[in-house]
């Protein structure tokens, strides 16, 4: 086997490569690196096999797993089934989460080896070495986060890799502080609601058993995830309540980023609405107390925007369903829609178009009431802007009860400033309308007790009701994690008891109308 | 002239067309009639007083007063802005808890001391403290420690609001929010101090009411009101088959007592 | 009036209490309303301002002790023993008046005893400037910087339920409002007698003597309670002033057995009390919630706690021992931490 020529090395190179820096010496390696990558590409149908597979720098993880993820490159037939199946294998690798660097190399085997089997004599056999590095085990980070005139710190430890496959234990916490009073009245327009929340999290990956010859994006990585949470939450601004909620929940998820995210979880949260502020309203007096909730869910998320913070092309598709009601005292059904298509228009100009509707049904037979703390809410910001967070939609006295079926539209144009073209801030212009009916309260003095109804009269209502719109133009700035809005807004319809928010209006945050 | 600001001037032209509001909440309490409601704690089957003796406390007076009102049932304490139950609500809409409810009814419907001279007022404030200390410690502690009664009467009441597993967690929780209670108080919780307490404020209760129709002569008053909703609490709750519960018998004892309770009862609470 | 000075006679009754305050024999009401029972009494006995609740068995003072029987703590018990004891004070009450006895002993020891609580501990002013001092000064050494601040703990819980309401067009706490009414009770039930009931003292009046003497003091930066008494209840001022001056003409018999307590000397005579006295949580008038517990519900407790430092533990043993998180003790190695790129 000394005739052929020895292979070359194949290096998979580390996500975080730096741009080399152009000279003599390095010119010379591109050079070389071209002709040895059009010498393998030209030698694709080479007839090759795997004689063996060893990987190198395993410390905790679990062997056996390692090896079901590389098995299928001893398969290999071809030069080109071995490059193939080595990056769809260094791939999975990466996915797993827990090493830091993965390299694969290719050796002839050690002298004395026969080629053997049905092929018969001729038969070209090499050895795939992996060589990882696992990256750090345990994980610590803390930060603050300010927003909305609160401060918000937080704290996340992680420990990878905990079991050896691939799993992970997280903790986090954070932690608002909210000042005494809002600063001033803009600030009290859209402070959101502050708290405390605190997850821990046990994740391990699913991972399908890799086929020969099946790239990896036909088999979406899935996860199962087991959390436990206790969050405080102070909706003393607009609700004149405080909900503390401590769960248990179990999820599975699949990620692709083609076809799109699913989420399918079951949940299981006591909620306890106390803390009613002396002058609350009647409908949230009557939602005092402690429910537990016990829900199926489904979410599918599909993201192919080309930057999910300022986009200028793509499309957004977002859809949760929820079943509560298997034991617990809180029985509904809800579903939530939202999607977005955004379309470049040339010349630095973008059109987004968004909706988002969402209805909230009691079960058939059901008497339990639909609480505030499940209902949908909407206006503010980052929904329709123009309006107080939480600000369109049923009130009572100062306070907003939430609804159970509503429609959000949204039309945006973004639009280049003049000698500020290729920075990341634009014009903006925007009309939003939006619609929140309220549950069907009955006019009794006890617990609104929900009246049936179907949910296509619920819609037929909801799209006969004069929505509330707004209009209106600002500035959009994009950094990498957020985007920042400052818009001077109109708010041009609304309904009686709507909170408006006309005026110039600040937002942060990720996902807009 | 002034300046005014023109964004002010275009905010206040909006919104161009206003439409009516997308929710009338109703009115608490309900029109028309405007009838004040009290919540109170539910009572056990088919009857009329509450199975908390707070609530009896206050269901008594507003019946002695003959304040017209409409009970609603309400399991939640969080539902009151004082964070205990029972509530009121006025007429006008208020909610009045507490000491604001012998107000509301005082100024609405009479008051029912108004010919009590002042050592009599005195001596109503003293012995409703009596009652509302001593009685009320040895109930409590009856309810939450005495095995019997905690299993029986207890436990199985609390557990009976809220949806499993959720009732196991929150009736202890309540037993440890009650026991916090009774020791920022005593500092020593022992059964027989306690007991022997309650003895003897129901010696003195005994002493005071005599023969008489009530604390204070022949009209009720808010005594008559606190002493009867302790002593029906101890008397029907605490009735266990079998073996009997100590501070029931304390109150058995006295014969006076047992008669004038019944008496009230049948009087403003039996179904006609 | 006092006993006399009879020294070396061992047969008289000795009443542990916590220190002199504000002009008065002890600051703790219950205390002082035990010394003015057992002045009127005239029995022979002393006093014993020990000011470390430690030595009484249950945790708490006063504690009075008789000979070689059994100490007895709590005045109501104290009162009682002494009543066994053939010197009962109430011998002339109609059954009528016993009921009533006991009825105003528990608005004063339960609810103006409150208002007192909330005026000493839950007034900023007071606590910064009148009552930690005062306190301080009467404890010495290091129970004085302890003690208060598990007082004020004991006091802010039990009495937050007391709000904020508008009284004659201000804002005050709704305690002030009720501590008028109780005061009136009294004032009304007193009216113009010498005693409560009649001419002659009882145990009611060492009661209400004991706490209203604590309410009537100007010097407190928020003496709110004495303005209420002295302006708008002045019988009852009136009432505390005469007994005071009846009660401790001449001061009070001393104990031989009391040593002041001062740090180094408390931990060199008993070791074991003084860091029984540490490790105590809660102490003097307010002890340990040492509740009457099942021995099922002990070992509940102990379960719970042996579950879950035992969690604790195995979380930590598994961390270090896959060597998720290492204690490093070797050197530094010149380069090694830095990232490689």
């Amino acid at each position: 086997m000394d005739s052929q020529p020895p292979l070359p090395e194949m290096h998979q190179p580390p996500p975080s490569a730096s741009a080399a820096v152009i000279d003599d010496a390095a010119y010379f390696r591109q050079n070389e690196a071209r002709r040895l990558t059009d010498l393998v590409t030209s030698s694709q149908s080479r007839p090759l096999h795997v004689h063996s597979i060893r990987i190198d720098g395993i410390t905790h993880t679990r062997s056996t797993l390692v090896e079901q993820l590389v098995s299928p490159i001893l398969q290999s037939e071809t030069l080109g089934d071995v490059i193939a199946e080595s990056r769809e294998a260094c791939q999975r690798l990466n996915r797993l989460g827990v090493f830091r660097d993965v390299a694969v190399t290719l050796d002839t085997p050690p002298r004395g080896v026969e080629a053997g089997g049905a092929a018969g004599v001729g038969r070209e056999l090499v050895d795939v070495v992996l060589t990882v590095k696992e990256g750090p085990r345990f994980y610590a980070r803390t930060g603050a986060d300010f927003s909305n005139y609160d401060t918000t710190t937080n704290i996340t430890t992680k420990i990878s890799n905990a079991l050896g496959g691939g799993e992970y234990l997280e903790a986090n916490a954070s932690y608002a502080v909210q000042p005494g009073v809002a600063l001033n009245e803009s600030a009290a327009a859209f402070a959101s609601e502050t708290g405390s929340y605190f997850q821990l999290l046990a994740s391990k990956p699913l991972l399908p058993t890799p086929r020969f010859r099946r790239a990896n994006r036909a088999d979406p990585e899935a996860r199962i995830e087991v959390a436990a949470y206790n969050t405080n939450r102070n909706a003393q601004l607009h609700q004149s309540h405080d909900e503390q909620t401590k769960g248990l929940a179990v999820r599975y998820k699949t990620a692709d980023p083609y076809y799109g995210n699913h989420e399918f979880a079951y949940d299981v949260a006591w909620r306890h609405l106390h803390n009613i502020a002396a002058d609350a309203s009647g409908s949230i007096r009557k939602d005092a107390g402690h429910t537990l909730k016990s829900a199926l869910s489904h979410s599918f998320t599909r993201d192919h925007r080309d930057d999910p913070m300022l986009p200028t092309q793509g499309t957004y598709v977002r859809v949760r369903e929820e079943l509560a009601g298997l034991g617990g005292d809180v029985q509904f059904a809800k579903g939530e829609a939202e999607g977005q298509y955004i379309r470049n228009l040339g010349h630095g100009f973008t059109l987004s178009s968004t909706l988002r509707a969402g209805l909230l049904m009691p079960l058939p037979n059901s008497t339990k009431p639909i609480r505030v703390n499940d209902r949908f809410v909407l206006g503010g910001p980052n929904s329709v802007r123009g309006f107080a967070q939480s600000g369109v939609g049923p009130v009572d006295k100062k306070d907003s009860l939430g609804g159970t079926a509503y429609y959000a539209l949204g039309l945006s144009l973004f639009a280049p400033l003049p000698r500020l073209a290729d920075k990341p801030i634009k014009a903006h212009f925007f009309a939003n309308a939006g619609s929140l009916l309220p549950s069907t309260i009955s006019t009794s003095t006890t617990i609104a007790t929900p009246t049936p109804t179907t949910p296509a009269t619920q819609f037929s209502t909801l799209l006969s009701s004069p929505p509330s719109v707004s209009a209106g133009v600002g500035l959009a700035v994009r950094f990498s994690i957020l985007r920042l809005e400052l818009n001077y807004c109109l708010p041009l319809v609304a309904r009686a008891g709507d909170r408006m928010a006309g005026g110039l209006q600040f937002g942060v945050g990720v996902s807009y109308m | 002239m002034p300046w005014v600001n023109p964004s002010t001037k275009l905010q206040n032209a909006l919104p161009l067309k206003t439409h009516p509001a997308v929710f009338v909440p109703a009115a608490w309490p309900a029109e028309p009639a405007g009838v004040p409601i009290l919540y109170i704690f539910p009572p056990s089957k088919q009857a009329i007083t509450s199975v908390d003796a707070e609530c009896v406390k206050y269901q008594a007076f507003l019946a002695f007063s003959n304040y017209k009102h409409t009970i609603q049932e309400c399991h939640e304490p969080g539902m009151s802005p004082s964070g205990q139950l029972p509530f009121l609500i006025a007429s006008d809409g208020r909610i009045l808890t507490g000491r604001q409810i012998v107000e509301e009814v005082k100024n609405t419907a009479g008051d029912l001391e108004s010919r009590l001279t002042d050592v009599e007022r005195a001596d109503l404030t003293s012995f409703t403290l009596l009652a509302e200390t001593k009685l009320d410690f040895a109930l409590l502690f009856t309810l939450w420690y005495d095995n019997r009664i905690r299993d029986t009467v207890t436990f199985p009441m609390y557990e009976a609001l809220y949806p499993w597993p959720l009732n196991k967690i929150l009736s202890r929780q309540i037993r440890a929010e009650k026991t916090e209670w009774m020791l920022s108080r005593k500092s020593v919780l022992k059964r027989d101090e306690i007991l022997s307490d309650a003895k003897q404020a129901l010696a003195a209760l005994s002493t005071l009411l005599g023969s008489q129709l009530f604390f204070f002569g022949s009209k009720a008053s808010f005594l008559d009101a606190v002493v009867f909703s302790y002593l029906h609490v101890i008397l029907s709750q605490l009735a266990l088959p079998g073996a009997d519960v100590p501070l029931r018998e304390a109150v058995m004892r006295h014969d006076n007592l047992v008669q004038y309770c019944r008496r009230v009862f049948n009087t403003f609470f039996a179904l006609t | 009036m006092s006993a006399l000075d009879n020294p070396g006679d061992a047969a008289a009754f000795e009443l542990f209490t916590w220190g002199p305050a504000y002009n008065l024999p002890s600051f703790d009401p219950f205390c002082l309303a035990s010394i003015a029972y057992l002045q009127w009494s005239e029995v022979r006995w002393m006093v014993n301002e020990c000011n470390n609740a430690a030595v009484s068995p249950r945790g708490e003072l006063p504690m009075l002790r008789d000979g070689l029987l059994e100490p007895v703590v709590g005045t109501a018990k104290i009162i009682a023993h002494l009543k066994k004891k053939g010197h009962d004070l109430d011998q002339h009450l109609s059954a009528t008046q016993v009921a009533e006895c006991l009825a105003y002993t528990s608005l004063v020891e339960e609810k103006l005893y409150e208002a007192l609580l909330f005026s000493w501990w839950l007034e900023a002013q007071n606590v910064m400037k009148s009552t930690r001092p005062t306190i301080a000064k009467s404890l010495r050494g290091w129970a004085g910087m302890r003690i208060p601040t598990q007082l004020q703990q004991k006091a802010e819980a039990r009495l937050k339920k007391y709000r904020k309401v508008a009284y004659k067009g201000k804002e005050t706490n709704e305690i002030y409002v009720l501590a008028r009414e109780w005061y009136a009770a009294l004032a009304n039930k007193l009216g113009n007698q010498q005693y409560f009931f009649g001419d002659r003292p009882s145990s009611l009046d060492a009661v209400v003597f004991g706490h209203l003497a604590l309410h009537c003091i100007p010097s407190l930066a928020e003496p709110t309670l004495f303005s209420i008494l002295t302006f708008e209840f002045p019988t009852l001022h009136a009432y505390c002033d005469r007994l005071r001056t009846e009660l401790f003409t001449a001061p009070l018999r001393q104990s031989p057995n009391h040593r002041p307590s001062y740090i180094l000397t408390d931990m060199l005579r008993s070791p074991l009390t003084y860091a029984r006295s540490l490790l105590d949580k809660l102490s003097g008038s307010v002890t340990v919630p040492a509740k009457e517990m099942k021995p099922k519900e002990r070992r509940d407790q102990l379960v719970t706690i042996g579950s879950t430092v035992g969690a604790i533990a195995v979380f930590l043993g598994y961390v270090f021992y896959n060597g998720i998180v290492e204690i490093d003790t070797g050197e530094w190695q010149d380069g090694e931490k830095h990232n490689e790129e």
